[in-house]
């Protein structure tokens, strides 16, 4: 999750004046990295926030969802881009939790049985029984794995890597400088787009003292109908909200109106304000709370803050994805 | 550093305002107040309410009371006409002799009030004025959007009759101009019973003020309305911490009696101006009312979406026509509106644009499915289509399955509950079809729909581009001031007339009306519930 201080290395500046992140902007980035982080195979989590004020929070909930995604990227090369590196090219890959760590060369994709299959050649590994035998991928399990084309640091190299990471000043330089280039946004945000975005027109932010972004700049937004590149989508309700993302922020009772139409793969952030809470929703809510798997809690991070900012209501539910 | 009166600033102040607020509840003893809501009361509960003339003695009856509550005016401030009014309802009530003893008691206490003069209300409110004057505090806001239409006790002229200039006082007429301030205390003169509930929610739930100061005369009791919260979940509750706008509240045990006229002039006020029934006929549609600025009013769909100009008039780009649902209205918005044909100009843009692309057929050929899906509800509930979707691992709402049968809504947006929908109507016989034939419907009709939601998009897209030029050319950048009414004539292709029209207050419980009263505009100028 976001190291615990980043509320106080945060700054708001609105216009000429500056300001260090206020708790409730602090508790929406906090509550938007908590939904990005918390994916559970097979389930979806659906979450309600209640707030005074509207303005402002699907931007600070944005920002909350990439930093959570910046620190959970991983620089792993994809199936089509494994298939297409050339045969005799070094790979590394290790199991998804970082153990069984692997070196080996690439000797080709292969289909058997109806099912595609990269087979790779293990040059070194822990156990010296499987040096120079055969490896076959199956495409089914590949995402089992994290494959590289970079050596991955040593573990304690890692851990050293980590240590100086969590030393720097500055919030966003803890990212991978490669995930901000990577395809694929980490959130969608189903909003009135240009009171959105007249409203992030004179607010900027600034991490550790450093010179202000603008709030537009720093969400990497893009609008989700265009090619551009962007890390956070936008899109009014009535768009067509096309593509799968890993967490969508429905902003306001008109978004809410359109979430049956969203991947069923996406968690759902709905945020409304205290009289935009009305009956409908209310029993939108009832109807999620009572589909809402039960036991489940100790599988998402248990990391929360103790108390939110007052004022601040949510629920959330972990349902079924089907 | 505090942040500043910015956008952000003030949605800062909001969440700090929401944290800490303050709710104080002033009594003020005044024992002439308390008879006249006791007498009232009495009056109210004797008259038949379904019996015209005794409708009409009971609306006198409120407005005359409400004129004292309201108000913060001196008692006998000519714009009261308190004397007048006594008068009118002696007049009325004179076939009632069973009330005379009470009326005569009236008439007695309003004739004190007149002769006193001095209204503890408004000498409550000059010293507090005073006070923040004094420390050069921000002004303070107070309510006069004390009820829907002109409130009693609230002229016209209310804020030049205050000696007070406009630097130190605000008068909230509306939830639009409590959307545009943030205030550090906002006086409630009065019970609030009548207040649109929309804009008494934003005014105790949304931050609006640090402080909320009501002031109550014995026996006027002020009740904050219940607020839904959401459900308890397993992560995050006990974390949260709750605010409680009621610190320093002195609780009024209430006599429901005694408020049951302010009770039944909320509903009698709607059926006064719009006379429709809350319950449905067949044929009738469910709408909302909506009362302008202008002494006009219409019913609109209920659920549908409506086109609204920025409060400032400053017209800059397309960007700043929006269209929110019509439950989202407040009180002092614009919005454009074409008369006797809402809806309509969609649908002729929509024809056009399909006609000249030689597809005329292509919304009979999106949409005759409904048809089917209007026989099947016949023997089947919203809720058991849902149900049956579900089932099929389609999942979606009742009230979809109700709004796909009307015209506002063209059909499911997921391709898949379209084409579960589709083949539930096929295993329930109302499409015969099957096998092949049937995936070639749904696909056939899946396509078109697609088709017709693009045409949709591109003639209000049309609409708007041509509103927004006629609407640049006429007011610019904000050079001239949007009145409560105006109408601007529209080129080009869509070349119709609209009206700009401010929202007075809108009827959100549903009435039920056949659809030639939509857009309808209801000259209401004279009637006697708009005072």
């Amino acid at each position: 999750m976001l190291p615990s201080d980043f509320s106080r290395r945060i700054s708001v500046v609105d216009g000429s004046l500056r300001a260090s992140l206020p708790d409730w902007a602090a508790s929406l980035v906090w509550l938007g990295g908590w939904c990005r982080s918390n994916r559970v195979a097979a389930k979806r989590l659906i979450v309600f926030v209640v707030l005074p004020a509207r303005e402002f929070a699907a931007a600070f909930l944005g920002l909350g969802c990439l930093l959570a995604g910046a620190r959970q990227y991983e620089d792993s090369l994809s199936w089509p881009k494994f298939k297409a590196l050339k045969v005799g090219r070094r790979v590394f890959w290790s199991r998804k939790d970082g153990t069984t760590r692997y070196q080996g060369s690439l000797l080709g994709a292969t289909a058997c049985g109806g099912a595609e299959f990269i087979a790779v050649k293990i040059t070194k590994a822990r156990r010296k029984a499987e040096v120079d035998t055969r490896l076959m991928i199956n495409r089914k399990y590949f995402d089992d794995y994290r494959f590289t084309e970079e050596e991955p640091p040593t573990r304690p190299r890692a851990l050293s890597l980590n240590a100086a990471g969590q030393s720097l000043a500055c919030l966003v330089e803890n990212c991978n400088p490669k995930w901000i280039w990577t395809d694929g946004a980490e959130g969608l945000v189903v909003t009135s787009v240009a009171p959105f975005e007249a409203s992030m027109s004179d607010l900027a932010i600034s991490v550790d003292g450093r010179p202000p972004i603008p709030m537009s700049d720093i969400l990497c937004s893009g609008r989700n109908n265009s090619q551009c590149h962007a890390k956070l989508r936008i899109d009014h309700p009535r768009g067509a909200l096309a593509g799968d993302f890993p967490l969508v922020i429905l902003d306001g009772p008109s978004a809410f109106a359109i979430h049956e139409h969203l991947s069923p793969l996406s968690n759902i952030l709905v945020v409304l304000d205290r009289c935009e809470y009305r009956e409908d929703i209310h029993n939108a809510a009832l109807g999620v709370r009572s589909i809402s798997t039960e036991g489940l809690t100790a599988v998402l991070p248990s990391s929360m803050p103790n108390l939110f900012a007052p004022s601040i209501e949510i629920a959330a539910y972990l349902i079924d994805d089907k | 550093m505090t942040l500043g009166q910015s956008l952000f600033g003030r949605t800062n102040l909001r969440f700090e305002n929401a944290r800490q607020q303050k709710l104080i509840r002033n009594e003020i003893y005044f024992p002439l107040a308390d008879q006249v809501i006791r007498t009232s009361s009495r009056l109210f509960q004797m008259f038949d309410h379904d019996e015209p003339i005794q409708a009409e003695v009971s609306r006198r009856l409120w407005v005359l009371r409400s004129s004292i509550l309201f108000t913060v005016l001196p008692f006998d401030d000519p714009a009261l006409q308190l004397q007048d009014q006594m008068i009118e309802l002696e007049k009325m009530s004179e076939g009632l002799p069973e009330a005379s003893r009470w009326i005569e008691s009236l008439k007695h206490d309003v004739a004190d009030l007149v002769r006193l003069a001095r209204n503890p209300k408004r000498e409550w409110l000059l010293q507090s004025i005073a006070e923040h004057s004094k420390r050069g505090d921000e002004p303070i806001g107070i309510l006069s959007a004390l009820s829907a239409g002109r409130p009693p006790g609230w002229p016209a002229e209310a804020l030049s009759l205050l000696p007070a200039s406009k630097s130190q006082i605000v008068l909230i007429g509306s939830r639009r101009q409590l959307i545009s301030n943030v205030f550090e205390s906002v006086v409630l003169p009065c019970a609030c019973r009548n207040v649109p509930l929309q804009l008494l929610f934003d005014l105790l739930f949304s931050g609006r003020a640090s402080t909320l100061e009501v002031l109550l005369y014995p026996g006027e009791r002020f009740q904050i309305p219940r607020r839904l919260t959401l459900p308890n979940d397993r992560f995050f509750e006990g974390r949260l911490s709750r605010t409680q706008i009621e610190r320093e509240v002195v609780v009024v045990p209430g006599e429901p009696a005694l408020h049951a006229v302010d009770d039944w002039i909320n509903e009698a006020f709607w059926r006064g101006l719009h006379g429709a029934a809350r319950t449905s006929l067949p044929d009738q549609v469910p709408a909302n009312y909506i009362l302008f600025c202008d002494g006009t009013g219409t019913f609109l769909p209920a659920g549908s979406r409506i086109l609204t100009l920025p409060e400032s008039g400053a017209i800059n780009s397309e960007g700043d026509l929006c269209t929110v649902p019509i439950d989202d209205l407040c009180e002092g918005d614009l919005i454009v509106l074409r008369t006797g044909e809402s809806g309509l100009l969609l649908d002729e843009a929509s024809d056009r644009i399909m006609g000249q692309a030689g597809n005329g057929s292509l919304f009979e050929m999106a949409t005759d499915w409904k048809e089917a899906l209007d026989a099947l509800l016949v023997t089947h509930s919203n809720e058991e289509v849902a149900r049956e979707l579900q089932d099929r691992g389609a999942p979606t709402r009742a009230i979809n399955i109700h709004h796909w049968i009307g015209p506002e809504v063209l059909g499911p947006g997921s391709e898949r509950v379209f084409r579960e929908l589709i083949n539930l109507l096929a295993e329930k016989g109302k499409i015969r079809k099957a096998g092949a034939e049937l995936a070639s419907y749904v696909e056939s009709r899946w396509y078109s729909l697609q088709e017709l939601r693009g045409v949709r998009q591109k003639a209000g897209n049309m609409i708007r581009h041509d509103l927004f030029t006629a609407l640049f050319s006429r007011y610019g950048g904000g050079s001239r001031p949007l009145t409560d009414m105006d109408s601007v004539h529209i080129e080009g292709d869509t070349g119709t007339e609209l009206l700009i029209l401010r929202v007075s207050s809108l009827d959100r419980n549903i009435a039920h009306v056949f659809p030639s009263r939509l857009g309808q505009l209801d000259d209401l100028k004279g009637n006697k519930w708009l005072g």
